[in-house]
């Protein structure tokens, strides 16, 4: 997955393979692909060789945005969660760095999450919004709860109370969602709250479960070359704080024992 | 039959800004991150800059 | 662990009888607030005495974001938090001590509140069973979360507004719960009422439960 390879022995010169001056990796860039790949199916699928549904009409392809991005994310959340737990338990650099992505890309999709819903709601229900939907209510508080998480992670403090700090919102957050799914499900039911559903399992073929399939799968390995990319990034945000941090340290030991011999300031 | 076509077209814009704002959210973020990552692989040094 | 719960609790009191803090500030706001609602509602007796249930909750909710603020803001004082470190006290009994002592101090002002809105907004009282089951089950999960949540805020800049900001979408569920708990109560909702107290009892256990579990790690680096 990495093209790093050692620093080169003195005397063999240029022969060492430049380091990674991204963070696009042999491995990402397959992934890529086959994201690209499945990108093209599912948007081929959405929009050609399905039909508009019986029932909902075009809508329905707002549909193959607004399922696999919930799925998604909630997969992004859990990944989210038992990488916090296990960071509070070893507390090594992979799991904090993992739950950082996952939290992000998560926030990301359920926003888009809740925009599909809204458009699909507008010419469904004749409303952008239906407090009695459970699926929206309830992506709307998680959506709020993790971009707490988001919020949290990115202020700045020193690196292993923010790691902590996060860690124990990601895991708050994900142990919420199932009571947060069940409470607006009950609100819903008491205002007959008319909801999104996916063409029915009975009534879904052909193409049009094709095209949801295949929403699942590019969303899915979307998410998982982003989740790399992020990865990276945050380990090299990390590096890069701790190498400035080691030149100023190292500079003002510098300047004190300079100071102490008295030869005044160094620059 | 009207109606229908313009409930037709209603949809279609929806649809529209669905996908379309799926496409600039995701795709911004993309470029995001890799320029932030390229970013900061300048600032570290060789050794340093994989996990593994 | 149990003497550190009521040391930890009995500390916070103190200082809250020695300040009076929550009697001073946080009383006159909840008065306020239920002032507010009715300016608001245009003092239209039948909505706001539909909304009892809704607006306490809030009014509790945003009371509970000051008073936790507060709580955590006690332990911030220099060398405070490295003394509690170094102290033999158990971080779960911190918690726990910390969970009661904003129970206790939330039970009082809501107390002031529920008076408040019984005589300001002609609430008639019914479903007390109802009510008296949901609201120390419902403060419960508030003070938990505070718990959490202050001193994890209380080390961060811009704390004042990050605090709500982790709270109360953590407890829209008990919002939802306690709410429809009440509106059963007075006969503003159908449905069985006493599963949303089961709901509020589950939501205690798991931000209790939760905290307990994390307060041995929060203390270290907050």
């Amino acid at each position: 997955m990495t093209d790093q390879t050692s620093a080169a022995p003195a005397g063999t010169a240029d022969t060492a393979k430049p380091v990674a001056m991204s963070t696009s990796s042999r491995g990402t860039k397959a992934l890529g692909l086959l994201t690209l790949v499945s990108a093209v199916f599912t948007i081929l699928y959405s929009f050609w060789f399905s039909k508009a549904d019986v029932e909902l009409g075009n809508t329905v392809r707002i549909l193959y945005v607004h399922v696999p991005t919930v799925s998604i994310a909630y997969l992004c959340m859990l990944v989210n969660a038992g990488a916090s737990a296990f960071y509070l338990w070893k507390r090594t650099a992979f799991p904090d760095l993992l739950a950082a992505a996952t939290g992000e890309i998560g926030v990301l999709l359920l926003g888009l999450t809740i925009l599909a819903g809204m458009m699909w709601g507008k010419p469904t229900w004749g409303t952008f919004w239906e407090w009695g939907d459970p699926r929206l209510t309830s992506t709307l508080l998680l959506f709020l709860m993790y971009l707490g998480y988001v919020t949290v992670r990115n202020i700045p403090a020193p690196r292993s109370a923010r790691n902590t700090r996060s860690a124990v919102i990601g895991i708050i957050s994900a142990l919420l969602i199932y009571p947060v799914k069940m409470s607006t499900e009950w609100w819903g039911s008491l205002h007959q709250g008319r909801t999104i559903s996916a063409p029915g399992a009975s009534k879904i073929h052909g193409a049009q479960e094709f095209a949801l399939y295949s929403g699942f799968l590019t969303f899915m390995l979307f998410a998982a070359w982003l989740t790399i990319h992020r990865f990276r990034v945050g380990w090299l945000q990390d590096q890069a704080d701790a190498t400035e941090l080691d030149a100023v340290i190292a500079d003002r030991r510098a300047e004190a024992g300079a100071e102490q011999f008295g030869l005044g300031e160094v620059h | 039959m009207i109606a229908q076509q313009i409930q037709n077209g209603e949809a279609w814009t929806y649809v529209g800004i669905t996908w379309g704002a799926t496409a600039v959210v995701l795709g911004g973020y993309v470029l995001l991150i890799l320029r932030r990552g390229k970013a900061l692989s300048k600032r570290v040094p060789e050794d340093k800059r994989r996990w593994m | 662990m149990w003497h550190d719960v009521w040391l930890v609790c009995r500390k916070d009191l103190r200082i809250e009888a020695r300040t009076r803090v929550t009697l001073n500030h946080v009383a006159p706001f909840v008065l306020t607030v239920v002032m507010l609602f009715a300016f608001a509602l245009d003092a239209d007796t039948t909505l706001l005495r539909r909304a009892t249930g809704g607006l306490f909750w809030v009014t509790v909710l945003f009371a509970a974001n000051a008073i936790a603020q507060r709580s955590a803001s006690v332990d911030r004082p220099d060398g405070l938090p490295d003394a509690l470190r170094l102290s033999n006290l158990s971080p779960a009994g911190m918690f726990l001590g910390k969970t009661l002592s904003l129970f206790l101090q939330l039970t009082a002002t809501e107390l002031v509140l529920a008076v408040a809105m019984v005589l300001m907004y002609d609430v008639r009282l019914r479903g007390i069973a109802l009510i008296l089951a949901s609201i120390p089950l419902g403060t419960l999960a508030i003070a938990a979360v505070g718990s959490v949540y202050g001193p994890l805020a209380a080390g961060l800049q811009g704390r004042e507004s990050i605090l709500p900001l982790l709270m109360l979408p953590a407890l829209a569920p008990v919002l939802l719960a306690a709410t429809n708990a009440f509106g059963v109560a007075f006969g503003t909702t159908v449905g069985p009422g006493w599963r949303w107290v089961v709901m509020l009892g589950m939501l205690g256990a798991i931000y209790v439960a939760a905290g307990t579990a994390t307060s041995a790690a929060l203390l270290e680096e907050t």
